[in-house]
């Protein structure tokens, strides 16, 4: 029997070491406190949608020129789109922004210490943060339209 | 005690790792992927089990005959 509580104990002393993963109602940590590089804007009391990418992804690629869609069309309302490259090469991230012409703000997160803490379960991830700071909305991959209007009701509604 | 120093090497020899998303950009490249050459592989399937007079294993459709 104490041979059995000893094995229990060191079964949840190796599940335990792995981080839990940020769900909708937690607060969203703040990228600055992490070491990421590139203007990181004001985001207190806004509304934030951070998504997270890689160059290797193609679906994060994709995803650019509709968050440039949905930058656009909310930027006057308040919402503030930040994409954040995972890359560990900075060259990397480099070319993937080449030509894609966003003027949404990206921060970069070599050191993957921002990344490491959100833990996305994929990429893209979205991560839509309310006036409070808290999530909101967590949507990974990107899937065209289907992601476009699953996010819009989001942020219509935290934008009210 | 002892049963306790038997069992405290096996927490640090589980080998096991997930690759976390923003890692697995060496997993993306062509060069991993097992079927990244589709035409050649097809190819060398036909040959394959034509040769073999088998079929079967690769999800390719036929009686065997090494007719198609």
């Amino acid at each position: 029997m104490k041979n059995l509580i000893i094995c229990l104990l060191i079964t949840l002393v190796i599940f335990s070491t792995s981080h839990a993963q940020l769900t909708e109602g937690s607060a969203f940590p703040n990228p600055k406190s992490y070491g990421v590089t590139g203007k990181i804007p004001v985001t207190k009391g806004k509304v934030v949608l951070y998504d997270f990418w890689a160059s290797w992804c193609a679906p994060c690629r994709q995803a650019f020129p509709a968050y440039e869609k949905l930058h656009q069309k909310y930027k006057k309302r308040g919402l503030i789109i930040v994409g954040v490259g995972t890359d560990k090469k900075p060259a990397d991230s480099a070319k993937f922004l080449r030509g894609l012409n966003n003027t949404f703000p990206v921060v970069l997160d070599h050191t993957q210490k921002f990344v490491s803490k959100v833990r996305p379960k994929g990429m893209p991830t979205a991560y839509l943060v309310g006036k409070n700071g808290r999530i909101i909305h967590i949507h990974t991959g990107f899937h065209g339209k289907k992601t476009i209007k699953a996010l819009e009701a989001q942020i219509e509604a935290a934008l009210k | 005690m002892k049963f306790l120093l038997l069992l405290a090497p096996l927490v640090f020899l589980t080998s096991c790792a997930k690759v976390s998303p923003w890692e697995r950009g060496n997993l993306s490249k062509k060069c991993m992927s097992p079927d990244r050459d589709p035409l050649g592989d097809s190819m060398s399937e036909h040959m394959y089990f034509s040769r073999e007079a088998s079929l079967g294993g690769n999800g390719v459709g036929g009686g065997g005959c090494g007719c198609n």
